[in-house]
């Protein structure tokens, strides 16, 4: 009876199936999701937010939790229900912080990859000025002007989907393919920009 | 261009080249642009992507809140009955714990009414007055034979059945105290009859006695305002 009891849905099933693609890794996030949805009433009474806000940061930790695996910054040092659960109130009390002090976003954009932050100190700053949050912004509209299936590639990018998974994922016959056309896809979205 | 950029940044170049890339970013403003736009771009499609997820997650919580919505009458019934089961033996509990035990209660009814036996002061000498004499000076086995052997004469004589079943009440010879208590409870024509009450308390004494006739017996006492009643109904809510 699931009066008492939640389905079980061990941590290993979970991480396995965040790393897997594309319906398994879906049905397991969303089962994920579901399997600790309850975390947003307990925010609601130990918080004291609104409904609506805490659903909002349950699914931010979903999804941050989704990339700390896919990017296995996940270590499995605790269980998946503790480090789950020490993302969401961390963004809870970011959230409260941030009404009670008007400060910056929770939600704030982090443009500076991991990747960039490697880079030489010089070459870094050259970027963090030509990179900003309204550009972002900017690109998301043009995006919006590219076709579906330039779209649907972008974001599996985005998302982190090498080219062979965005091939298999698209139908593309080859990774090769379906890189030379994510880059024109690309370079389709460039002249959107610069326009 | 991007696909240079994309080398670079998936470490598909070697040292040298690497650190060719470097020095050319400064001073490449160009391709410093292109790096910026590609790295945005990524961003972008990221948050798009993130985006879409949030939707169909917010999709889900409405499906998971429906579906909540929808168990919330057969959880209430539930609590219901689960809250019911509670009051109910808390009630239980309650009077249990409040009430004395029935086998104390029985106790002190025998000790308060079955000590000492009304005996008329004018020194009569029938057998009846006899045993009860000999009852009251707790010389208990003399005093049933006398109610015997009164029985023996008349077995319908309804003082000398009460009083030998009292009497073997007080000997602990519950089974025979039984015979006397039911052959009494059946005479029709007394004026207040305590058999059938009788026969609960020595049933109680027993204790290995028929709960449910006890309970049969305590509530045709308290049913048909026999003697015995006001202590049938203490009886009854502490026999359980």
């Amino acid at each position: 009876m699931n009066l008492f009891s939640r389905n079980t849905l061990s941590d290993e099933v979970i991480l396995n199936g965040i790393i897997s693609d594309g319906i398994l890794q879906r049905t397991t996030e969303n089962r994920l999701y579901e399997h600790f949805f309850y975390f947003i009433k307990d925010a609601t009474c130990k918080h004291k937010i609104l409904e609506d806000e805490a659903a909002s940061l349950y699914t931010d930790t979903i999804l941050a939790f989704i990339e700390n695996v896919k990017s296995k910054r996940f270590e499995g040092k605790s269980s998946l229900k503790t480090y789950l659960y020490q993302i969401f109130s961390n963004k809870c009390v970011d959230f409260i912080r941030k009404n009670a002090t008007n400060k910056m976003s929770v939600h704030e954009t982090q443009p500076m990859q991991d990747w960039v932050l490697a880079m030489p100190d010089d070459a870094k700053n050259i970027l963090q000025k030509l990179i900003s949050d309204n550009e972002i912004i900017v690109l998301k509209e043009k995006i919006k002007l590219l076709g579906d299936k330039c779209q649907q590639m972008l974001m599996a990018w985005g998302e982190g989907f090498s080219d062979s998974k965005i091939a298999e994922e698209l139908g593309y016959q080859t990774s090769n393919v379906a890189k030379v056309s994510r880059l024109r896809c690309l370079d389709k979205l460039k002249e959107f920009y610069k326009k | 261009m991007l696909e240079q950029i994309e080398k670079y940044l998936n470490q598909e170049t070697s040292l040298s080249e690497r650190q060719g890339f470097e020095n050319q970013l400064l001073t490449n403003k160009e391709l410093a642009k292109e790096f910026a736009f590609y790295m945005q771009a990524k961003v972008a499609n990221q948050e798009i992507g993130k985006e879409k997820r949030k939707a169909e997650f917010e999709e889900l919580r409405k499906e998971i809140s429906n579906r909540s919505a929808g168990k919330i009458k057969p959880m209430i019934w539930i609590s219901g009955i689960a809250a019911s089961i509670i009051l109910a033996l808390g009630f239980w509990w309650f009077l249990t714990l409040n009430s004395p035990k029935t086998d104390t209660l029985a106790d002190t009814y025998i000790q308060e009414h079955f000590e000492n036996l009304p005996v008329k002061m004018d020194g009569n000498t029938d057998s009846l007055q006899i045993g009860l004499r000999l009852f009251n000076e707790q010389k208990l086995s003399e005093a049933q034979t006398i109610f015997e052997d009164i029985l023996q004469r008349k077995n319908s004589d309804s003082e000398a059945i009460k009083y030998a079943g009292i009497t073997a009440l007080r000997l602990k010879k519950y089974d025979k105290a039984i015979g006397y208590f039911q052959s009494l409870s059946r005479q029709k024509n007394l004026y207040s009859n305590p058999g059938k009450f009788y026969q609960a308390l020595t049933l109680i004494k027993q204790h290995s006695a028929n709960k449910k006739e006890v309970k049969f017996l305590l509530k045709a006492v308290i049913d048909n305002n026999l003697e015995g009643n006001s202590e049938a109904r203490k009886l009854i809510i502490s026999y359980q």
